[in-house]
């Protein structure tokens, strides 16, 4: 994965990964089962940590995933190639991360008092624990924009630039949010 | 922003690692996402991709005749729009708030709205009065509201539109019947015509009618609650809002009718909420339902001719030692095992992703289960699965070929797609095939409150539901889990001539579908309709408890297109009355001044009231008459001498008003429901008695009695 910086070098060195990549989707899309199933395969960690991170939990997170992957199989045959693949991986996460929370919000706030083992009883291992602190709490609590912007760009650790891609918005928009975000919670923290 | 850059608190965001997906959930994502790369890929063979240039090539621009002719004459589409922003809100709010509305649109909007039992006179009058009062505000075009209305609606329907929506509030007008009658002709071809999605608000079918009683102040929930409901506290859960029943004055109003009903999902749905803690809605008590959970040992009828026979008995209430209870029993005819009729079920399955709970999909998988092994030899199944793995999941098969059936059952998966919705069309085609004539053709719609079956519109598919009943084929809702849309399910249940019913566990399963299994598949009477009238000379006031959403009006009893409840083999019914005696001096409302004894010479002594029931043989459209008159014979003076069943009634209905917070009979404490529901316990021989016992205690834990209890 370490792509050599050279400044000489004329054309972008070929990161392998994208380009197995590429070629995956383009067979998907021509109907090969096989290569959407790796493709499912490569993505199915990154989208599931995603969902985590969103949301915090063990159970929603696994139904989000599932959606996705629902989704990606549905909907591979409209990617345009636009963007990364990863990055529009990304943007059906984070749209069936929105979609649950509405969904959920109206479903009912108790529906969690009703399962077996409520979040609360159960001790927090150390990787929890690492997500689910007041910070985290904090930033899964901001609005949707400002959310997505800085876990894109934090927890993601990913560029303005291609957060910016995948929220749909301008680079200079996805800075806007998350100053936003710092803003709205410093009297947070 | 610099400042901040030395202490960003976001830096500790990075680098936190997610858990590893559990490898199941993993595997489950795949294979739901690779099932849906195989359905997508399926379709996309018979579809071209519809990219850039179809037929009609691609459309740059709205407008784009003008454009090329000058740029700048976007201004004028552009101000238009901008102008028309401005003036059709404002021309509107004058148009409907100042003098210039004329006053026969002010009278017709609540009509619109109120879901009156009316005639369709088409979606399109309504259509019409809509276009004029957002496109076209000006005072110009306001007589174009009438006069579209004429040439639409059938002229003998005219008057019938405007008249029963405003006589709904008096009761009892002569001219009612006849509107009446003509309104149900007309509704059977208006729903046909009406196409789905034109007219929410308003398509009223025989159902609506029947419910939208017009004596009672409960009328506007109806069957389309869909619609207007107004969501109630319960987060979670919709239920259609209703008024409690009001107290009547027999010498005004010595008339009362209802449509029997032995839906129970109130109780079991009211159960879990108590046993996790929380107190429903009022709203979501419906006390009949509570009171009809339970079984009770009416004498039963003796041959399907005359399928049930009213047990009558008047006794003292336990809340107000001034009142008394009439209480109506009715046990359905039980078929002996050779008359019973063969049976043609469908299944018709929810698998969306919520389904994957052990209470809902597993539960719902081991209770069908249960039911397929009460079916003989003569019975069919079918299994179709909706939202999620859609499609036929089982042809219709034999009964008795169990083992197939149940592995079909077993093999439902809850897999998170919304594709594929043809649901409920299927199910209806699979129960059109397996038709048994004579038989039971019934659709059962198992969900956890997705009831998107693959017709979208409430209203399409109550009229779809409703087609079909009358075609032969009914529908019953099982609801589980959390998150139900309770009045949806009601409606559907209620318009499919089906039952309703909650299943929050396994043994609730075990009641409905097997110890009642009779009254879910096999109807023995239809539509039964109850009046009683009360005697003004012996009763002074009266009130039904519950029904509220099942109130009738008076001229609906007779008349045998009004739709009402089924009663199936072996189902109890019950219904309680709290009656004031005369002179008891516990009436709540003043006699009148001036002449109210005239209605008293005509009636025939000490008769209390006078029972009506009206049914009809499941397979015959006339109804038939069975009449009782309540006597003093039936009256029992002390509440210790009359049957556990009564007492336990009694018990129920008082908990269910307690719970509703209701204005009447309330005054109970929780130890005395507790004391009278353990005296009328019984046998009990399916435990439910004792379980409702232990569910008035820790109701009142729950809802404390505040310190001054009754009596």
């Amino acid at each position: 994965m370490h792509a050599p910086v050279m400044g000489l070098t004329a054309a972008a060195p070929i990161d392998p990964t994208a380009a197995i990549t590429r070629a995956l989707v383009v067979r998907a899309q021509n109907g090969d089962a096989a290569a959407f199933g790796e493709l499912l395969e490569d993505h199915y960690d990154l989208i599931h940590r995603t969902a985590w991170k969103w949301c915090g939990n063990r159970t929603d997170a696994e139904d989000i995933a599932q959606d996705v992957c629902v989704k990606l199989g549905s909907a591979i045959a409209g990617f345009d190639g636009r963007s990364a693949f990863s990055s529009w991986v990304y943007r059906i996460t984070l749209n069936a991360v929105r979609d649950m929370q509405r969904a959920s919000s109206r479903r009912g706030k108790y529906a969690s008092a009703f399962a077996e083992v409520s979040p609360e009883d159960h001790p927090a291992d150390q990787e929890e624990a690492a997500t689910n602190n007041q910070l985290w709490a904090a930033v899964r609590q901001l609005p949707e924009k400002q959310r997505d912007a800085v876990l894109l760009v934090y927890a993601e650790e990913l560029s303005h630039a291609a957060a910016a891609d995948i929220m749909g918005i301008k680079e200079a928009t996805v800075s806007f949010h998350v100053h936003e975000a710092r803003k709205t919670l410093r009297g947070l923290l | 922003m610099s400042d901040d850059f030395n202490d960003n608190p976001f830096d500790q965001l990075k680098g936190a690692n997610a858990p590893d997906p559990r490898t199941d959930a993993r595997k489950r994502a795949m294979l739901a996402g690779m099932a849906a790369f195989e359905a997508a890929q399926k379709t996309e063979k018979t579809t071209a991709p519809t990219k850039g240039y179809g037929a009609s090539g691609r459309l740059s621009s709205i407008i784009s005749s003008l454009k090329g002719i000058k740029i700048m004459d976007m201004r004028i589409p552009i101000g238009t729009v901008a102008i028309a922003l401005l003036i059709v809100p404002l021309g509107y709010q004058l148009y409907s708030s100042t003098s210039m509305t004329p006053a026969d649109t002010s009278e017709r909007a609540p009509i619109v709205v109120a879901d009156a039992p009316k005639p369709q006179d088409e979606p399109i009058p309504d259509a019409a009065a809509r276009v004029p009062s957002m496109v076209s505000p000006a005072p110009s075009s306001r007589p174009s509201a009438p006069t579209t209305k004429a040439p639409v609606s059938p002229a003998p329907a005219e008057p019938v539109a405007a008249e029963p929506a405003q006589d709904a509030s008096l009761a009892n007008q002569a001219s009612a019947p006849v509107a009446d009658a003509a309104q149900m002709e007309a509704a059977p071809t208006i729903d046909r015509l009406a196409p789905p999605g034109v007219d929410t608000k308003r398509t009223v079918n025989s159902g609506a009618a029947a419910f939208g009683g017009a004596s009672a102040p409960a009328r506007p929930i109806a069957l389309n609650s869909t619609v207007q409901t107004q969501t109630v506290a319960q987060p979670s859960d919709q239920f259609a809002s209703f008024a409690e029943q009001r107290l009547k004055v027999a010498a005004t109003d010595p008339v009362s009718t209802f449509s029997l009903d032995v839906d129970t999902a109130s109780y079991a749905y009211a159960r879990r909420l108590i046993e996790g803690g929380e107190v429903p809605a009022p709203d979501a008590v419906r006390i009949e339902e509570m009171i009809n959970y339970f079984p009770y040992d009416y004498a039963p009828a003796e041959s399907a001719a005359v399928p049930f026979q009213p047990t009558v008995a008047v006794y003292p209430t336990p809340w107000n030692a001034k009142t008394q209870l009439l209480q109506i029993g009715i046990k359905g005819y039980i078929p002996p095992a050779e008359e019973t009729k063969p049976a043609n079920l469908v299944f018709l399955i929810d698998t969306s992703g919520s389904m994957d709970s052990p209470d809902k999909l597993p539960l719902l998988q081991r209770a069908f289960g249960l039911l397929v092994d009460q079916l003989g030899a003569d019975d069919t199944v079918s299994i179709v699965a909706y939202a999620g793995s859609a499609g036929v999941v089982l042809e219709p098969t034999k009964a008795t070929e169990k083992a197939k059936i149940l592995s079909a059952l077993g093999e439902l998966k809850p897999y998170g797609t919304t594709a594929g919705s043809e649901g409920i069309t299927l199910a209806y085609r699979l129960a059109e095939q397996a038709r048994v004539a004579g038989g039971a053709n019934r659709v059962i719609l198992a969900t956890d409150g997705d009831f998107n079956v693959g017709i979208d519109d409430p209203k399409a598919l109550e009229t779809f539901i409703k087609a079909k009943r009358e075609s032969g084929i009914t529908l019953s809702v099982l609801g589980f889990g959390r998150g139900i849309n309770d009045s949806t399910m009601q409606a559907l249940a209620q318009t499919g001539n089906g039952n309703a019913s909650y299943i929050s566990s396994f043994r609730e399963a075990q009641k409905v579908l097997v110890d009642q299994v009779g009254g879910t598949l096999h109807t023995i009477a239809k539509d039964v309709k109850v009046q009683v009238e009360f005697n003004p000379a012996v009763i002074s006031e009266y009130r039904l408890i519950g029904y509220e959403t099942r109130v009738l009006n008076r001229e609906d009893f007779n008349n045998d297109k009004v739709d009402a409840g089924d009663v199936g083999a072996g189902t109890t019914v019950t219904a309680l009355y709290e009656i004031t005696p005369v002179g008891s001096g516990a009436e709540l409302v003043d006699p009148l001044r001036y002449g109210g004894e005239a209605a008293t010479d005509t009636k025939p002594g000490d008769e209390i009231a006078f029972l009506k029931m009206r049914y009809k043989q499941p397979d015959s459209d006339v109804s038939q008459l069975i009449e009782k008159a309540v006597t003093p014979a039936v009256v029992y003076g002390d509440i210790a001498d009359v049957t556990d069943d009564m007492r336990f009634a009694a018990a129920v209905a008082a908990f269910g008003q307690k719970l509703r917070d209701s204005d009447y009979g309330g005054t109970m404490s929780w130890e005395q429901i507790e004391a009278l529901a353990r005296s009328g316990k019984g046998a009990d021989e399916g435990g439910y008695r004792a379980e409702f016992i232990s569910l008035v205690r820790t109701a009142s834990l729950l809802k404390p009695d505040t310190a001054t209890p009754a009596n």
